[in-house]
């Protein structure tokens, strides 16, 4: 059924914070806050919080949904009780001005999570209660390159919502049902839009994706010449390369894997999960000593190779990176995905 | 929603056999769900897996060891090695351990049907290797053959070794047990198992090969089935790696693009042989 409701909103300048205010009366509000000098996707709890201008957020939604530490069960050693679930509460959370790559990863970590047999409850029952409200992307970043990896700096995956600032303010697109409730709950403050703002819209949307400066090479191209390579010279190079730190994975926001362990305090037991990453050693290493992937080179391979390679071929073609340039950008050793990804496509040529 | 896959259910020890003392002693544990719904509902394939959890330890995937033809119980023999399976090795019967799972593909012994079986085991690697052959041997008129040939260090180190002179001296099986260094009261081979493979050449008419033990066992006894005619589909083994959720989520036991823990343990040599050498 097609809806008869304006599926744009307009919200003025001056009207933002009263916004953020009404959305705090909604649920857990997470928005851009200032830390330092870096900008963290984090609760607020008043509007005031709210970063207006802000570099790329250090973190991603990964947070949200599969949270660095959790409580997966309980227990106590002693009691009559085995042990006890410990499901996260399902409280309404509204993400506020995430950017759609990160938005759109969410999609590679409901491929692991909501896979069946065995869909992950801790993981479903916070992403069922995720509500997503974007803000495009008027001024890429210098490592963003969403635009070769079938993504764009005004892409809706996932979202609610996408807002596109324009000179007096800001325009709401609804794309769900829940986006359109929420303009409705706010229709005190959005306004219509004139012919004007939709031309404006229109030119950042155009402009963003000229200022995408990087490019990666055809990542279905890449995906394909993987394929043979997986004793390619080029995972040691990197492999050399790397100090093995894990930043990467931490900031991808499309990595899920994670360790479990128990772990006890005061007298009461945790089965606790915790990010892991494919980048340390103890990842893959068995009791007897052996290791799978006993070197940097290998390890890098496992990252590159499951993104671009592995993903695809469990899940329809799809790529597990978006291009939001993080891992490249905070490498403390200067490790540019696209650069590797540049020596797959030669690498690659030589071999076909 | 369906259930939480990672609450383990409580299943209290029946029975702890000693099968090998030393420092990597094997006992085998005989466990009974609390739960009788938990029972009836933990249906499996001969090797298929399970998540052992020891609270405030951890959790280990080990391998069924019995069969579901055997009893309701089910069974793990278990070597004292890494962080949880020490722990096991300390518990005692009555006490309560976690299980949850199954897990895995197991073996495909529906497929198997018609066919003679030829068992290859060294090491703690009899664990899968008998929960099928118990099977088989539980469902005897639906296979041909069934031989098992099994390895040890030494005579002190044979797993399940009066169970396995049982199943010899009913001729339901031939059994050919071996150790890898003489001993004076050793009548059997001595020599590492594929070599007494290679001595007593099976035929590889209308048989499926199933070889289970050491990396280094697997290779070479994979190369003496080849050459005894045994195509690559016709001979299985069983894969690991380190795993931490059993269920396909946390991202570790991944051989190029197969999750072991899903899609294996259980593969064919023609499927290992399409894989990267990513173990």
């Amino acid at each position: 059924m097609v809806s008869k409701e304006e599926p744009l909103g307009f919200l003025p300048k001056e009207k933002l914070k009263e916004f953020v205010q009404e959305l705090l009366g909604l649920g857990v509000v997470l928005a851009p806050k200032k830390e330092g000098d870096i900008t963290i996707m984090q609760e607020i709890r008043t509007a005031g919080e709210l970063a207006e201008d802000f570099e790329q957020t250090r973190n991603n939604l990964r947070t949200i949904v599969e949270p660095q530490n959790e409580i997966l069960l309980t227990y106590q050693p002693s009691a009559e009780l085995f042990c006890e679930e410990n499901l996260p509460e399902e409280k309404q959370k509204i993400v506020f001005w995430c950017r759609p790559c990160d938005a759109r990863a969410i999609s590679y970590l409901d491929d692991n999570f909501k896979d069946e047999p065995f869909p992950d409850p801790y993981y479903i029952r916070r992403r069922d209660r995720v509500l997503l409200i974007g803000l495009g992307c008027d001024s890429p970043f210098p490592y963003c390159f969403c635009s070769s990896i079938g993504g764009s700096p005004f892409g809706k995956d996932n979202l609610d919502i996408v807002m596109t600032r324009v000179d007096r303010g800001y325009i709401l697109e609804y794309i769900t049902e829940n986006g359109q409730e929420i303009g409705r709950k706010m229709s005190d403050i959005i306004q219509r839009l004139t012919d004007d703002d939709m031309t404006e819209m229109r030119k950042v949307q155009e402009n963003a994706d000229k200022m995408i400066r990087r490019k990666a090479p055809d990542p279905s191209d890449i995906s394909r010449k993987l394929s043979s390579m997986f004793e390619s010279p080029i995972w040691k190079k990197w492999g050399d390369k790397c100090i093995g730190c894990g930043i990467c994975t931490y900031l991808c926001p499309t990595c899920w894997c994670f360790d479990i362990n128990d772990v006890e305090s005061r007298g009461k037991g945790y089965r606790i999960r915790t990010w892991d990453s494919c980048q340390f050693p103890l990842f893959t290493l068995h009791t007897s000593s052996h290791n799978p992937r006993p070197d940097k080179g290998s390890r890098v391979r496992q990252r590159v190779m499951h993104k671009y390679n592995y993903h695809p071929i469990n899940y329809g073609g799809r790529i597990a990176c978006v291009g939001c340039g993080r891992c490249s950008e905070l490498c403390p050793m200067d490790i540019d995905l696209i650069s590797i990804l540049e020596d797959i496509s030669k690498a690659g040529e030589k071999d076909a | 929603m369906p259930e939480n896959p990672y609450l383990p259910h409580a299943a209290v020890v029946r029975d702890i056999a000693q099968e090998t003392s030393g420092e990597r002693a094997v006992r085998t544990f005989t466990v009974d769900f609390e739960d009788e719904n938990v029972s009836s509902n933990f249906k499996y394939r001969p090797g298929q897996l399970a998540m052992i959890s020891v609270f405030g330890r951890g959790e280990s995937m080990i391998s069924m060891t019995s069969s579901p033809t055997m009893s309701k119980s089910l069974q793990f023999a278990i070597m004292r090695y890494g962080r949880v399976t020490s722990v096991l090795h300390y518990l005692e019967i009555g006490e309560k351990i976690g299980v949850r799972g199954p897990y895995g593909n197991g073996f495909p012994v529906a497929d198997w049907k018609g066919k003679s079986l030829l068992f290859i085991g060294g090491g703690i690697g009899i664990a899968p290797l008998r929960s099928a052959y118990m099977y088989a041997l539980d469902n005897r008129k639906d296979y041909g053959e069934i031989s098992i040939f099994y390895g040890a260090r030494s005579s002190q180190n044979i797993v399940f070794r009066k169970e396995l002179e049982s199943i010899a001296q009913s001729g339901k099986a031939k059994v050919e047990l071996s150790i890898d260094k003489p001993e004076d009261d050793w009548k059997g081979f001595v020599g590492f198992v594929p070599a007494n493979v290679k001595r007593l050449s099976p035929t590889s008419d209308n048989t499926i090969a199933i070889a289970c033990g050491p990396v280094v066992m697997i290779k070479v006894a994979i190369d003496e089935l080849l050459s005894l005619g045994f195509a690559p589909e016709r001979i299985f083994t069983t894969m690991e790696n380190k795993m931490k959720c059993g269920i396909g989520k946390c991202g570790r036991c991944n051989i190029g693009s197969v999750l072991v823990c899903k899609k294996g343990p259980v593969f064919s040599y023609d499927q290992i042989q399409k894989m990267p050498r990513d173990f």
